[in-house]
């Protein structure tokens, strides 16, 4: 799935994003710290190569809520607005749950 | 003693960002593993102001002139070079101790690795810490980087900084990773990032691993570079780093190492036939 289409992943069922799901179950099974430090350095290194901060990222989405809102009803406190990295590719991630169309 | 070819030699710097990961040990020791494979090897320091490398070649107390001397004119850059005690094919060019980092250029440095790689087939650079100018002196004249990183958190983090500024620059056409210090007791109970964990996060190719190991700091008490210590593991994996650089392929070393004395003497002659 190419980014872009992530980013506009509109999914009614509002399941979690891809690849979020397994990491998460394994990290419940064994509780290590270097788990931790990869995880956490995962995130912050998107963080650094993208330079985009948790601040910025935290402003695109309420202008996406706005633009989206304009032709979906969507659940603005679910929508979640995510870097992930997939090997060499950052992308963002974005699951956005619909309440139901605005159009027709 | 001649270069061993008639081709320019290569300029390899040794950088990391995070300080105290173990560049200047990595410089002191890949430079000394090429010259005992018989290349002529230059060793270049350009921490002004922190100079170490003089003191891990145990040649602190033989330096004439340095690094700043030379872009300054003083004297000519074959006249700085420190002959190495036991290896006439090695040399070091000691940074100036009393100066900072503004008092060399990239422009100089460039120079200056190109004048070294006409008479030595490997030019060795130590880097400072930091990405600031220290670091662009340092990489202004290499073709080739090791990024050395200990699988801590925040080494890794600066690894990937440094990466990023080498991918931007042209000239580098190649670099990889030296990771250092590694714990296979704490890599056993998850406890510490293993070498895969670090190379996916970095997306960067492997040049060696070199375990955490207290006879480092007794080589460097004693001035002499552990790859001349046969029965020690880092050595070893010095020694392989080595053969690696100049263009062997030699399997990485296995850290879940045997740990009966019958396995140690097996390991050994095994590692002494490769």
């Amino acid at each position: 799935m190419g980014w872009l289409s992530k980013l506009f992943n509109l999914d009614v069922t509002n399941k979690p994003a891809e690849g979020s799901g397994p990491s998460a179950s394994s990290d419940a099974e064994v509780v290590s710290s270097k788990k931790d430090a990869c995880k956490r350095l995962k995130l912050v290194l998107m963080h650094d190569r993208t330079q985009l901060s948790q601040d910025v990222i935290e402003q695109m989405r309420d202008e996406l809520v706005e633009v989206i809102s304009k032709y979906v009803e969507i659940d603005k406190e679910a929508l979640e607005l995510n870097l992930e990295s997939e090997s060499d590719t950052i992308a963002l991630v974005a699951n956005i749950p619909v309440v139901r169309s605005r159009v027709g | 003693m001649a270069k061993t070819t008639k081709n320019a030699g290569r300029v390899i710097v040794i950088t990391s960002g995070k300080g105290g990961v173990g560049k200047t040990t990595t410089t002191a020791n890949i430079g000394t593993g090429l010259a005992r494979m018989g290349y002529k090897v230059a060793l270049v320091d350009t921490d002004i102001g922190l100079r170490n490398l003089d003191l891990l070649m145990g040649l602190e107390n033989r330096i004439v002139y340095n690094i700043v001397d030379v872009v300054e004119g003083r004297c000519k850059v074959l006249q700085a070079m420190v002959k190495d005690k036991r290896m006439p094919n090695l040399s070091l060019l000691p940074a100036a101790q009393t100066r900072d980092k503004s008092a060399l250029s990239e422009e100089q440095m460039s120079t200056l690795c190109e004048q070294l790689k006409q008479e030595f087939d490997f030019v060795i650079v130590d880097s400072p810490a930091g990405i600031e100018q220290g670091f662009q002196n340092a990489i202004a004249g290499a073709n080739e980087a090791v990024v050395v990183c200990t699988p801590e958190m925040s080494a890794v983090r600066d690894a990937d900084r440094i990466i990023g500024l080498l991918e931007a620059r042209e000239e580098i056409t190649n670099y990889k990773l030296v990771l250092n210090r590694v714990r296979p007791n704490m890599i056993k109970t998850n406890d510490m990032m293993d070498v895969d964990d670090v190379l996916e996060i970095l997306s960067v190719k492997l040049l060696g691993l070199i375990p955490e190991d207290k006879d480092i700091i007794i080589s460097t008490n004693k001035g002499e570079p552990i790859v001349t210590s046969d029965d020690s593991l880092a050595g070893q994996g010095y020694r392989n780093i080595a053969r690696r650089v100049a263009g062997e392929d030699v399997p990485f070393m296995n850290l879940d190492a045997p740990t009966s004395f019958v396995d140690k003497i097996k390991g050994f002659f095994n590692r002494s036939a490769s």
